[in-house]
Parts: C-alpha cells; structure tokens; sequence
C-alpha cells in the first residue's frame, strides 16, 4: 500500500499536480488501456471524447449551455481558487457518463432512461424531490443496486469509457474505483484504526503491519478532516465518535481505497449544521483529486458545493449542467419551481 | 409478575439448596480427595455406595469422582472442538450464502434438530454409528491385547463426542445465523461499497459483529452437554473408565462415563444414603459449572458487546 501523498494542499500547479497524484496512484490502467490506447489522464481532454458514444442524443449538457469551466471558471471555483486548492473540472474529460440507465424494482421503473454526466475532478449534486430516483441512481453507479434481487438494470455507466455493467467487470475493484460515503454513518463495530485500515488489509496480499499501515491511515485521516481530533485514540471504538466524527471516519475509510470516484449518499442528513459545515468543505477540497457525486435534499449545500447538477424528478433527467445554471438560470420550468423551493 | 418472578427464584433456590443438602455428605466423607483418581474404578466404588463395601459389609461413602469429571471433560470439550466450526459454517451458509428457498427449508430443520430429545440421538448413536465404529475403527489384535484392561466396543469417548457433537451444533447454527442475520444492512453494504466480496464481508465484519452471540451460543451449547445424561449414558460406553493417553488414537475408542450419565445410571439405587450422597454430589457439580458457565456467558458477551460499541 502506498502512501497517498496527495499534493492537494498545493495551490500552485493543482492540475499538473493531479495528474501526477492520479499517475501515482492508477491502479487500473489494464481496464484503461482496453478502451484507450493511451492513459486518459494524462491527455488533453478532448481526446477522451471517446468516452461517450457515437449518436448519444445527450450531448454533454454541460459543453452545450455553457463555455467550459476551464477556460471561464464558475464563481465559486473562482473563490475556491483563492479559498481552496483549485480545481477546475473540464466538461468534455468525463470520468462517468451514463446512458440510458433504467433501473426496475419488481417491474416497477424507478429510472427511465437517464444520462448524466460527471466532468473530471468535479463535484456533481444529483436533486430532486423525494422518490425522484436520486439514490437509486446512485447506488447503481458502484453496482449496490443489484444486491436487491429484484432489481432489473439497462444502460450503461461508463467509468472512463468502460462500462461497468459489462461482463467479466471486477465488481471488488469497480467498488474500490468509486467509494460510496452512506446517507447514515456506518463506521464498523471495531477500531478507528481498523475501521481505516479495512480497504488497505482487504486489498494487500499479505497481512500488513500496522506501523506499515500508519502512514496511509495517518494520510487519509488527515485528508478526511479527522486526525487532531482522534490521534491520541485510534484504538478506540468508532462507534463511540459523534455522528459527524463518524461521517468523516467512513470518508476517510473510503479514501483509504484510493477511489477515483465517491458517491454521497446525502452524507449530511443525519449531521448537525457544524458537521455538516465540516464534511461540505472536506468535499470541496477532496474534488479535484477525485470526482465526487452527491445526492442532497439540500439545495443550499448542492449550491455551495456542486460544480455540476442534475435535477431529477420521478425518474427523468429535467436538467443538468453548470451548478450555477441549474440553480440560478434554469431553462425549464420545472427546474425552475424546483429551485424556488415551490415543490420538493 | 413479580410474584411470578419471585416463586421462580424460590423454586430454583429451594431445588439448589436440596441438590446441596443431599449431596454435601458426600463431599464432607472424601474432602479434596472428591475429585482424585482414587485406587478403585469409579464403578466398584459407586457399587460399593449401594451393596456395601465387600470387606467390612458397611455401605462405602468413598468417591474419588475424578474418571466422571474426565468424562464430562472429554465429551464436552471434543464435541465443542468438533461442532464449533461446523455450526459457524453452517450458520453462514444458512444467514448469508444459500438461496432464500433453500434457507426455508433448512431454518425449521435445524430448529427441529435443535429441538429433538436427546434419547432420539442417544438411540441414532447406538443402533447406527456404534457398530459402524465398532467394526471399521476397532482392529481385533488391539481390542484382545487390552481386554485385560476395558472392553472396547463401538460405544465409546468418540461416539459420545460425536453424539454430542450432533446434538449442540443446530442450537449453535439456530443461534449464530439469527444473529448473522441481524447485524445491520449498513455494515454489510458498507464493506461490499468497500470492494469486499460477501465472503470476506462475513468473515470481516459480520463475524466481528456476532462475537457476543458466538460467546452466548458456545456456552449454551456446553452447557446443555455438560448436563447431557440419557444420550451419553448410551452412547460413551457407561464404564467408569479412565482413557489412557498412551494409548494413542485409541484414547478415543475406550469408553468413559459423565457425571450427568453416572447419575441416570445408578439412580435405580437411590435408596442407598451413600450411593444417593455420592449421585447428588455429582448433581451439586453439574449446578455449579451450569450456572458459572451461564454466568459467565453473560460477562463475557457483555463485554464483547462493549467492545463492539453501542456507545461508551
């Protein structure tokens, strides 16, 4: 296990800086290279159009409605620029797009047809009223969907070109690929040490050390917002941390997987205004190194920390596009109701 | 319900103090040496308790019980050793891997297992594994060359071990897989979004998590074969014997006798003061492990569950 060194306390050169983070740490160039002939994070975006399909209806909403983030960034990414390492999310470099995903439970379609897509490094809220189909979409990004025997899946998620839904995928690494941080805190009955160390243990060969293992933990605790407070007891129960304390512990043990991808399950709902606070700047700061997916109910949070957003509703796709599009300039009506708080 | 609650304790107190009262006459003629070797075999000198001791004529209060602690020691341990991993492998295949369908099916199997009298197993033991054993395990030369000694025949300390064995493991996959069932969604779904496969989530976190019913199981299940009588008594031989360990694996083929089946088998004799002091004092040992063993089982799946969390 390496350590992760992410340089993403450094503001000067982030982008070259990522590259070099995502060269480090890329585990997977073998799935790559079977779609890719050279390593899509380390080209200029464009080339990595191939990533969508030829005679996808959807075009990168994103590219359409909006000149690219890159070379105007949005306010927020121009504050978090100052605030935040920079990131600068690019729309045609797609890490995820999805196509056509229809998700039935029992022959009841929860999602009909959906196309979303989330730029490299970016931070996407996926909103929506309840029962929209929100989490359903997400949970069948790393696949959880299926663990329901009765659902029934069509489409495609492509992860840098890949489909995850083709056969033959290694569903232990997709799920390693992209991490997902639950809507309740569920840290495991067992230490904070460990409860970090899991993915780590799970994915060497041999049973690591635990000096061996320190630094890493030490690593992603620290990116997690979590060491000061839990240095001196690592070897204490992570059940008995705060609900927000949790909440950033099992960030940390997703980190701890060197993910490309997080799905948030609406990782704030059970926190209170301060640990929310919290987690929302540790995923602005995590984006960039990593792309991140969050389904909120939150529309002020979705606002404060979505580069990208989609509005959902009963299953559709309405609207998605620059954060700040969706949210303060929506083409449709619906959208539009939704963000003025009329419904949802 | 406090009445209620209060005529238990009474009862249960009143059967305690009886079982020591009877017994302690016993324990007050042979002191410490209760749990020795003793010169003669266990069977001599609990006949002896009953016909009388053959040279002066008077009933014997001597017991040196210690070939009947033996006995209870080597069934109970080796059918723990032997079901342990069985039933947690059962219980895992039942809770997690097998399809729903087939879950059905075997969830009121081994209830009904758990839930079969014991003289059932006791009689499976005798008519259909003792001449098996007696026939395939036992060579002829080594049964003459000790019949100076025991006579070795198909019931013995392994099949006592393996009635047991059959007896204790659907209690402890009826107890294990209700609490693999219950460990929470989120911990399972947490360690597959973590790319664990469901085995390894099992083994990591679901075992983790049932430590305390793992402890709770184990000693429910010692419990009930430290008290086993009526299938031991006819399954291990019921001969007050004393296996020799340098007799290698045939340590496992002589016969033995518990203390639960040492009081089935002479409780004919009852009449006797002696014999009755001596079988009650057995009783008092079997109270005593029973309720340490419960008790214990409650500290110690206590504190595993301290361990596990549920706050501070």
């Amino acid at each position: 296990m390496e350590p992760m060194d992410t340089p993403s306390n450094d503001p000067t050169d982030e982008r070259a800086a990522r590259q070099e983070w995502r060269h480090a740490h890329d585990r997977t160039s073998d799935l790559q290279a079977a779609g890719n002939p050279t390593d899509p994070t380390m080209v200029p975006p464009v080339a990595t159009a191939d990533a969508e399909p030829a005679g996808t209806q959807a075009a990168p909403p994103a590219a359409s409605t909006a000149t690219p983030a890159a070379a105007q960034p949005t306010e927020r990414i121009a504050k978090s620029m100052t605030e935040h390492p920079a990131h600068v999310p690019n729309p045609s470099d797609l890490v995820l797009a999805i196509r056509g995903l229809r998700v039935a439970f029992s022959g009841n379609e929860i999602l009909h047809g959906v196309d979303i897509d989330a730029p490299r490094g970016a931070v996407v809220a996926l909103v929506g009223p309840s029962g929209c189909g929100k989490t359903t979409l997400l949970r069948s990004i790393n696949r959880l969907t299926e663990l329901a025997p009765t659902a029934s899946i069509n489409g495609e998620i492509q992860l840098d070109g890949q489909n995850v839904y083709d056969r033959g995928t290694d569903l232990n690494l997709l799920r390693r690929r992209i991490g997902m941080v639950f809507q309740q805190p569920n840290p495991f009955p067992m230490t904070i040490f460990d409860n970090v160390a899991f993915a780590m243990r799970e994915q060497a060969k041999t049973r690591p050390s635990r000096s061996s293992l320190m630094p890493a933990v030490q690593d992603v605790l620290q990116r997690a917002g979590l060491w000061d407070e839990v240095k001196d007891n690592l070897d204490r129960n992570a059940l008995s941390l705060s609900g927000g304390q949790q909440q950033r512990l099992c960030i940390a043990r997703t980190l701890a997987a060197n993910p490309e991808v997080i799905l948030m399950d609406e990782p704030c709902s059970a926190l209170d205004p301060r640990s929310t606070a919290r987690i929302e700047e540790l995923i602005i700061q995590l984006a960039g190194s990593l792309t991140v997916v969050i389904v909120t109910h939150n529309l002020a949070q979705a606002k404060r920390i979505g580069d990208y957003a989609a509005y959902l509703l009963n299953g559709d796709v309405i609207e998605q596009g620059l954060a700040r599009k969706v949210f303060e300039d929506p083409d449709q009506q619906s959208t539009r109701d939704f963000v003025s708080g009329m419904f949802g | 319900m406090i009445a209620i609650s209060a005529f238990m304790l009474i009862v249960i107190g009143a059967i305690a103090i009886f079982v020591f009262y009877t017994g302690w006459p016993s324990f007050s003629a042979n002191g410490l040496s209760w749990f020795g070797t003793g010169d003669q075999p266990l069977d001599v000198q609990l006949g002896n308790s009953f016909l009388g001791d053959p040279e002066t004529g008077e009933p014997s209060t001597v017991l040196n019980a210690w070939p009947a602690i033996l006995g209870t020691l080597l069934t109970t341990g080796g059918a723990l050793l032997l079901s342990f991993p069985f039933a947690l492998l059962g219980a895992i295949f039942i809770a997690e891997l097998a399809p729903k369908r087939l879950a059905a099916i075997l969830d009121p199997i081994v209830t009904i297992l758990a839930a079969t009298p014991s003289v059932i197993y006791g009689l499976f033991a005798i008519l259909v594994l003792a001449p098996r054993i007696e026939r395939n395990l036992i060579p002829q030369e080594q049964a003459e060359q000790l019949s100076a000694v025991v006579t070795l025949t198909g019931a013995n300390v392994l099949l006592g071990i393996l009635v047991l064995s059959l007896m204790i493991a659907p209690l402890m996959i009826a107890i294990f897989a209700d609490a693999l069932r219950a460990v929470p969604i989120k911990w399972k779904e947490g360690a597959i979004a973590l790319g664990c496969d469901e085995w390894r989530m099992t083994r990591r976190v679901s075992l983790r998590a049932i430590r305390p019913a793992l402890v709770a199981g184990t000693t429910l299940a010692m419990g009930r074969a430290v008290g086993e009588a009526i299938a031991l008594s006819m399954a291990t031989g019921s001969i007050g014997f004393v296996p020799n360990p340098l007799d290698g694996y045939f340590f496992f083929l002589e016969p033995v006798r518990t203390m639960a089946s040492s009081i089935v088998d002479y409780s004919e004799g009852f009449e006797s003061p002696e014999l009755k002091a001596n079988l009650f004092a057995f009783g008092v040992i079997l109270l005593i492990t029973t309720a340490a063993l419960t008790i214990g089982a409650k500290i110690a799946s206590r504190s595993a569950e301290r361990r596990l969390g549920g706050g501070q």
